[in-house]
């Protein structure tokens, strides 16, 4: 027979031990990157200039931003990505996988939940806080900048190297430089037209210097008459636009709608070549507005609509 | 000149029941009565702004409610307490409004209406204020520029509410002779609440007791204001001589 | 003219704006024709000015040539730059700032609150709201706009005025204004966040003012509604100075004040809920304009709302003009001109208002 002394001496130490193994069991659970962190992780710069510790071949993928998602399918990623955005519709698989909120406001506790061991950023969505937020959760996140064409292949480069894919990077930023300069070399010597970019009518919003819009457009061997303008997306004076006399005027459609009204584009600005020559073009936002690459397409959807002559090939 | 006939006024509880009365043509009437008893709303329904559940309100025989907005303000002027003007106003101008009633809905004061407003304004001994600014004018000073609209109204019939309340003594005695003195002259009726029983003594040539919303009595002055009549109607004992020059009662109260 | 001999001398005879009597013809007539004189110096200031250069004698040279039907001595784009782009922005701009300066001085007198103003009351919010639903669900119709964004304002007002008015209180008017301003404002967001094809609608449109659209067709009837309306106000305006006295003194003075009230609301509505569907809800111009009025030449509404209409008129096509040309080609929303004008010089009568 036990004493009673031996008794609680007993139970106590079945208590510890649970406890213990409670403890654990509890550490375990709550720490999952504990485990990746046995394995060694290598430094990137990513496209703000932060230091980036990325674990290599990484096998669970959250992309924020539309174009980050498309770069990862081509990149032959599709299986990787666990988590996209509302918006990512692009290839069409990406609408299966699981949608963690919309490019602005993306759910930060789904994004936890699922565990990733990197998180692809647009800068395009300004998301400081959420970026900080994973930082100090010690959740790998690289922001993607680019400003440029010449940037986004860059970034598709920088992508390939990080999640282990650069073949596939080499193959696909090679295609998209021959056909960059096939466009240059399409372009070179043919008369720089005027353009109007149009994003929105009522006010009318223009497109700056440091947009893609505004590469494209240079590219494209044409020249943006709000290409001077040092904020993005200026509203812009209709004055000036009679008075630079764009030669085209381009607007953006998505999935077959219009995104500004073109009647009343052609009756504001009447008097400009462009609409006396009938020459408003239409060009795909997604191709031209993702920094992704389908950018190229973009680019020649771009240069057929400045040049109609490109369009014979 | 106003008459009202078996007024009975409720608003969510009995406020005035069976009020008779009568103002004539060149009389001051004074209504007296302890909080409550419903004498502002006497006025209200006096000068048409309530209307009574039953009983008639008449002017020189005709209806009150049959008598348009404009038309009542030819005929009475209300003095009663005014809030605070937000607005710049000069004295003048306050007593230009009174002139509403004459004139067309707009379009600018005629030399008459100016010569009328300035002549009320002297009759209350308001003319020095007449370019200041109503709003910097002390509460006093504000009454008599509020009688001088009144009066420039031209009206026949004057509703007085506490007019007295502000005013020194000085000005508290030259009101009321004023409004005896037009009532003498110009054949003007006035109704006047007070709470001075003794300045009503005085001015009034006749006077009504209104109790919780009942006439308690209602005739001359004299025969009106005893003692044992005040006493009830204010439910504090009260002494009434007689004032030593006008021989008119003078009311005072006891301590016993 | 029969006048006594003891009157005082100081009457008709009172100069403009010196020992304010009352309101003479005279007095009223050098105001306005003061304030005419200004608008139509601003008015060529604001032709003559913007993005792109036309000079001021070619602009005038071409104004008489299409009065007489002659070749107008201008390219065909400096035309449409003066002509098809600016006029119709300043027609707009004229009308936008007369309607929200005449609602803003008729509120305040109405309910004898000098800080009553279409925008603080929550009716411009009212009617930007109305006037979004008319784009996004009946943009076929055009007449849903202003319609919409009169019957917005008019709501608005009814709610504002039967829950925040009491004579006792008027700040209790004013919080149920901001209540309301800020509750509409949301909903304008979320719709506008919520609707794919007004996403890039800029919400400043409608919360700041823009009058960029240069829409022609429907200026002529917002021009006409808005003349309508403030000479339907300007035949208050006697039963309005009484009024602002107090409603109970108004009743016997003669004024039919319910009709009153009820005229000048709806009137007041319309013009608000017709300007702000038209440029979005430019803000402090139907709060500062009547002050800087009355601060001049008295309350007296005979001459505060006319002048108002002109002076509020005045204000929003310079504050326009500035908002584009002051970064030219980049060009700012009309509102926050206004804003940055009109907040300093409010605090300033408020302060003043203290002393």
């Amino acid at each position: 027979m036990l004493s009673p002394v031996s008794l609680i001496y007993h139970s106590l130490r079945r208590a510890c031990a649970l406890l213990l193994a409670a403890l654990c069991l509890i550490a375990a659970c709550s720490s999952p990157h504990r485990v990746s962190d046995e394995i060694k992780r290598q430094n990137f710069t990513d496209g703000t200039g932060r230091a980036v510790a990325i674990a290599p071949n990484p096998q669970r993928i959250i992309s924020l931003a539309p174009n980050l998602t498309e770069t990862l399918f081509a990149l032959g990623l599709g299986d990787h990505i666990i988590g996209v955005t509302t918006f990512c519709d692009f290839p069409a698989e990406a609408q299966t996988k699981e949608k963690i909120g919309d490019t602005m406001r993306p759910n930060l506790e789904r994004i936890i939940a699922l565990k990733p061991d990197l998180v692809l950023v647009s800068t395009a969505s300004q998301l400081e806080t959420l970026t900080r937020r994973l930082d100090e959760l010690k959740i790998p996140v690289y922001v993607t900048n680019p400003r440029t064409i010449a940037e986004v292949v860059a970034s598709i480069r920088a992508l390939g190297e990080i999640t282990g894919a650069t073949a596939r990077a080499t193959e696909i930023t090679a295609e998209m430089e021959r056909r960059i300069n096939a466009v240059r070399q399409r372009v070179a010597g043919l008369p720089k037209p005027r353009v109007l970019y149009a994003l929105q009518n009522n006010p009318l919003i223009a497109a700056g210097r440091n947009t893609f819009i505004n590469d494209l457009i240079n590219l494209a061997g044409g020249q943006s008459i709000s290409g001077e303008e040092t904020t993005d997306y200026p509203q812009f004076s209709r004055e000036t636009v009679v008075a630079r006399a764009p030669e085209v005027i381009v607007a953006s459609e998505s999935h077959g709608h219009v995104l500004v009204d073109l009647d009343t584009l052609r009756r504001d600005f009447a008097v400009t070549p462009a609409v006396r020559q009938n020459r408003i073009e239409v060009v795909t936002t997604d191709l031209i507005d993702r920094p992704g690459p389908r950018i190229v397409d973009g680019l020649e959807q771009m240069m057929h609509a400045l040049h109609p002559e490109s369009r014979k090939q | 000149m106003l008459e009202l006939r078996e007024v009975n006024f409720s608003y969510e509880r009995e406020v005035l029941a069976g009020i008779t009365l009568e103002v004539r043509a060149g009389e001051v009437v004074a209504l007296l009565g302890p909080n409550g008893a419903g004498k502002s709303t006497l006025l209200g329904v006096a000068s048409g702004a309530l209307r009574p559940q039953s009983g008639a309100v008449c002017f020189e025989g005709q209806a009150v409610e049959r008598l348009s907005r404009r038309e009542m303000g030819r005929r009475m002027a209300l003095v009663a307490q005014t809030g605070e003007m937000r607005f710049p106003m000069t004295a003048l101008e306050y007593a230009l409004a009174g002139r509403f009633v004459h004139a067309s809905a707009f379009g600018f004061d005629s030399p008459r209406d100016v010569e009328v407003a300035f002549a009320s304004l002297r009759a209350t001994d308001a003319e020095q204020f007449a370019a200041r600014h109503f709003n910097e004018l002390s509460s006093g000073e504000r009454q008599r520029v509020v009688l001088a609209r009144a009066l420039a109204q031209e009206p026949k019939l004057l509703l007085l509410d506490e007019p007295t309340a502000n005013l020194d003594i000085a000005h508290q005695v030259a009101l009321l002779d004023l409004v005896r003195k037009l009532g003498r002259e110009r054949q003007l009726g006035a109704l006047v609440v007070t709470h001075e029983v003794n300045l009503a003594a005085e001015f009034a040539d006749r006077v009504a007791l209104l109790k919780s919303g009942r006439l308690l009595a209602c005739g001359a002055t004299r025969e009106v204001m005893t003692a044992e009549l005040l006493s009830e109607l204010f439910e504090t004992p009260l002494l009434v001589d007689a004032h030593p020059q006008s021989g008119n009662p003078r009311v005072t109260f006891t301590r016993q | 003219m029969k006048r006594a001999e003891k009157t005082q001398p100081v009457m008709n005879d009172a100069p403009a704006g010196s020992a304010r009597l009352y309101l003479t013809k005279r007095r009223a007539a050098i105001v306005l024709a003061a304030l005419c004189a200004a608008l139509v110096i601003a008015f060529g200031v604001a032709l003559s000015t913007g993005s792109e250069h036309v000079a001021l004698r070619e602009i005038f040279a071409s104004l008489w040539a299409k009065l007489i039907g002659a070749v107008v001595p201008l390219s065909r784009e400096q035309e449409v730059i003066v002509f098809s782009i600016r006029l119709p922005r300043i027609a707009l701009a004229l009308v936008m700032g007369a309607a929200l300066a005449t609602a803003g001085a008729v509120f305040q007198a109405l309910l004898r609150n000098p800080l009553a103003d279409p925008y603080v009351l929550g009716v411009s919010s009212g009617a930007a709201l109305g006037s979004i639903i008319g784009v996004m669900f009946f943009s076929q119709v055009a007449a849903a706009r202003p319609l919409l964004g009169f019957f917005g304002a008019a709501t608005t007002t009814l709610i504002v005025y039967r829950f925040g008015r009491r004579d006792s209180d008027p700040a209790r008017l004013l919080l149920a204004g901001v209540v309301m301003t800020t509750f509409l404002s949301s909903i304008i967001v979320l719709l506008t966040s919520l609707a794919d094809t007004l996403r890039l609608r800029n919400i400043s449109l409608w919360l700041l003012g823009d009058l960029s659209s240069g829409s022609t067709e429907g200026l002529a009837f917002i021009a006409a509604a808005v003349l309508i309306g403030a000479a339907l106000l300007i035949t208050q305006a006697r039963a309005l100075n009484l009024m602002m006295i107090g409603e109970s003194d108004a009743f016997a003075l003669g004024v039919e004040t319910k009709r009153v009230r009820t005229i000048v609301f709806f009137t007041a509505s319309l013009l608000t809920g017709v300007a702000v569907s038209a440029g979005g809800a430019i803000g402090y111009v139907g709060l500062v304009v009547p002050h800087l009025v009355r601060l001049a030449s008295g309350a007296d509404n005979r001459l505060v709302i006319p002048a108002s209409a002109l002076a509020g008129a005045l204000l929003v096509m310079m504050a326009d003009t500035v908002a584009r040309t002051v970064l030219a080609p980049r060009e700012l929303p009309t509102g926050a001109i206004t804003a940055l004008i009109g907040a300093p010089v409010f605090v300033y009568l408020l302060l003043k208002g203290r002393g």
